[in-house]
């Protein structure tokens, strides 16, 4: 009996879909009306095209037959040419059989905001910690140079934003009216300065100044903020995300910063290739309209998941992994890449405890890659600022290239922090040689070379007592990397008859890189 | 002075391992991706469970009549699926019970005999093994979802214990409370087999269970007393 109600109440169980149509075939569009002059500006710079067809809207009798058979209708996606439906399984049946239909997919209806449960040990003060994460990005060249984000206008998806509109972190974007709009995408109202406090704090990394101590560097950005999620629980439906980037992508969003990612619930680490996910799609038609789109790279390091989350394993999208700013490497609970498909992920790393801006006007930390991506996307309106002409797949590869340990790379760190260096041409400081290769019984030393006292501050960082090395296949992949605390003459011995044939090794020690090829 | 030198050993062992070289991170990318074959939604899973139900009383037709919600089972086990696709899997639960059926007291109650107690309930501990079919719904990624699980269960009862609590009034002590409690009863069958059937989401089960052979023996059999069948609850996975 119990078996009969459940197969019956599942016969009935409506879930939510997308449904694809054929064709935008009779729709007209005007850009110059749809478009603020801002998204009109980035797409000129793009090069694309103003009547593309991705941006006309979805035939309006196409979803009147659709609403006749379901029971509700959601977002219409311009994007993607799809309509959102709540309907049954025998709807869905129904619906397939339209001509104009050409899929249909099931939503996934859990995400996760990137901020983790991690304990929160770090004995430092909150201004302690703030100075810090901003110091990890050479935030003084910019702050010299007056680069702050100026005219370049960023889109924040998140579960809310309360004190937003009161808070003392946030008087400066207040008073030059720097919240261009706002969207509720979940209630389907302007209002967005309630619910999870998460986004409150998101913000705060991006262009927060806490009583004269600065939290993010793009304090003089624009801001679009959209509510994409719901409840403190982390459930949000990918419906919301989508209808986010295309609203941020009308109202002339250059960058999008999006500290959730789907894992788990709906996905294996497996199906990681940046494909698989409508998100993942939806965060590439974004870069493909020329929005640098930053996501959090996802906190299952420690767990079972341990791989990139989506959309931040999309390709055209700059993955942030966190680095502990004290230790200043990978902290624990960061997500591990690369793709599935072997692509480098994180990017960037960027710090994954940070100061932040708390609700009731306070300043507080918090733990998390959700930290890590508005620090990174804060640096990138600044590095926007500076190349306003530059495409977004080429700014994202500029900011791979400031990382502070470029040209190497791992799956932990990716090129490392960004450096505001990079994008204020301040000479950066050549290393010198700092160790030789030694070729023993089958084995690759490093042997450091002897320790001469150096002054130069940029080489007595806490970051250089570490040697990172890795073991790169002919096609770019990494087969093996590490990070190693250096206190021996002697640090590292690779048994070569472990290595794969022609494999690269490379060293990074003091900014100082030395590759040896394998070559067989 | 071996103290002294052990000591010193120790200390030197103590500042060397605090100033070694130190491996902060050693990855193999294959690592992450590596396909396991046990977890919520991989081939096999195991897991253990707690349940609570309440037994349903019986028809009228039955003699012996329980006093429902109060009646109830406690249970813990432990569960393993082996799935076979995104829709369809088996497994096997091993469990341990315990069952407590609060008798009501009215004339028809003839269980074990006709005497009217004030409180009176028949309990045991069973053991048992279920095969079971799991059907699950929706796409899902590495999670249990939602499921249907339709299965036949053996348990074996190694105590039993039927107990009745009286008051009565003492000329000298005034009233008095008295318990009653009958062991190694021989009016019970030691093996029993049913059916149950669960649907659960993730964590959270609602199960009924219903046991077809019969729990006391032949005597009271042709009597037509027998203590409920059907227990219904709530059970939560530990993942």
């Amino acid at each position: 009996m119990l078996g009969l109600l459940y197969f019956s109440s599942l016969q009935g169980q409506e879930n939510k879909y997308w449904v694809f149509f054929s064709d935008k075939d009779g729709t007209t569009f005007n850009p110059m009306e749809y478009f603020d002059a801002k998204a009109i500006e980035r797409r000129l710079i793009h090069g694309l095209n103003l009547n593309d067809i991705s941006d006309y809207p979805v035939r309006k009798d196409y979803v009147k037959e659709i609403e006749k058979e379901v029971n509700k209708t959601g977002y219409s996606s311009r994007w993607f040419n799809a309509v959102s439906v709540i309907a049954t399984e025998m709807q869905i049946h129904n619906i397939s059989k339209f001509p104009f239909v050409i899929d249909i997919q099931e939503q996934i209806i859990h995400t996760e905001l990137c901020e983790s449960l991690a304990p929160n040990v770090a004995p430092n003060s909150n201004i302690e910690l703030a100075n810090k994460q901003m110091e990890l990005m050479q935030s003084e060249l910019f702050s010299k140079n007056n680069i702050t984000g100026k005219g370049v206008r960023v889109a924040i998806f998140d579960g809310g934003f309360p004190e937003v509109d009161t808070h003392k972190a946030f008087e400066h974007v207040r008073k030059n009216n720097r919240i261009i709009k706002t969207w509720n995408f979940c209630n389907n109202k302007e209002f967005v300065y309630g619910y999870n406090s998460h986004g409150l704090s998101v913000m705060s990394n991006i262009c927060g100044i806490y009583e004269g101590t600065q939290l993010g560097l793009a304090t003089e950005a624009e801001f679009l903020l959209a509510r994409t999620e719901v409840n403190t629980e982390p459930f949000a439906e990918e419906e919301w995300w989508l209808a986010a980037a295309e609203w941020a992508d009308k109202n002339g969003a250059h960058v999008i910063n999006s500290s959730l990612g789907y894992t788990y619930h709906r996905y294996f680490p497996e199906q990681m290739d940046g494909k698989t996910s409508l998100v993942a799609r939806a965060a590439n038609m974004a870069a493909a309209k020329g929005i640098i789109v930053v996501n959090a790279m996802g906190n299952d390091g420690t767990n079972s998941w341990k791989a990139v989350g989506t959309p931040a394993d999309a390709d055209s999208v700059l993955s942030v992994g966190g680095i502990d700013p004290f230790t200043e490497y990978k902290i624990n609970f960061s997500s591990f890449g690369p793709t599935v498909d072997g692509r480098l992920k994180p990017n960037v790393t960027n710090s994954g405890h940070a100061a932040v801006a708390k609700k009731k006007d306070k300043l507080g930390n918090a733990h998390g890659t959700s930290f890590a991506s508005p620090l990174t996307c804060g640096f990138v309106a600044c590095a926007l600022q500076t190349m306003p002409e530059t495409k977004a797949m080429d700014m994202i590869r500029k900011i791979e290239k400031s990382g502070n340990l470029y040209p190497y790379y791992d799956y932990a760190h990716g090129y490392g922090i960004p450096q505001s260096s990079f994008f204020t041409k301040e000479n950066k400081t050549t290393s010198e040689k700092q160790f030789d290769f030694i070729f023993q019984n089958d084995s690759l030393i490093v042997s450091l070379l002897p320790e001469e006292t150096n002054n130069n501050t940029e080489l007595n960082k806490k970051s250089d007592k570490f040697l990172y090395y890795h073991i790169m296949l002919p096609d770019g992949k990494l087969f093996k990397y590490g990070l190693i605390s250096v206190s021996e003459s002697e640090p590292l011995k690779l048994d070569l008859n472990e290595v794969p044939d022609n494999v690269t090794v490379r060293v990074l020690y003091k900014q100082y890189l030395k590759e040896w090829k394998n070559i067989k | 002075m071996k103290k002294i030198i052990l000591l010193s050993f120790f200390i030197t062992a103590l500042i060397c391992s605090t100033f070694a070289q130190q491996t902060l991170l050693e990855e193999k990318p294959e690592n992450v991706y590596k396909i396991s074959k046990t977890g919520k939604n991989r081939t096999h899973y195991t897991h253990f469970y707690f349940g609570f139900g309440s037994y349903v009383d019986q028809p009228e037709t039955n003699q012996l009549r329980i006093v429902p919600v109060l009646s109830n089972q406690s249970s813990f086990g432990l569960r393993y699926k082996l799935k076979f696709c995104n829709f369809y899997a088996w497994g096997l639960d091993m469990n341990w019970s315990f069952n407590r059926q609060y008798i009501k007291q009215n004339s028809a109650n003839f269980f074990p005999d006709s005497l009217s107690h004030k409180k009176e309930f028949f309990s045991y501990h069973t053991l048992g093994l279920e095969y079971y079919n799991r059907f699950n719904f929706g796409k899902r990624g590495n999670m249990i979802g939602k499921y249907l699980d339709l299965g036949v269960w053996g348990n074996w009862m190694f105590s039993s214990k039927h107990t009745f609590q009286d008051t009565y009034d003492d000329p000298f002590l005034g009233a008095q409370k008295s318990k009653t409690t009958l062991s190694s009863l021989n009016y019970t069958t030691d093996l029993h087999w049913g059916v149950g059937a669960r649907i659960g989401f993730n964590r959270w089960v609602i199960f009924g269970k219903y046991r077809m052979s019969e729990l006391l023996n032949s005597k009271y059999q042709s009597q037509n007393i027998e203590p409920s069948k059907l227990v219904v609850g709530v059970e939560l996975g530990f993942f």
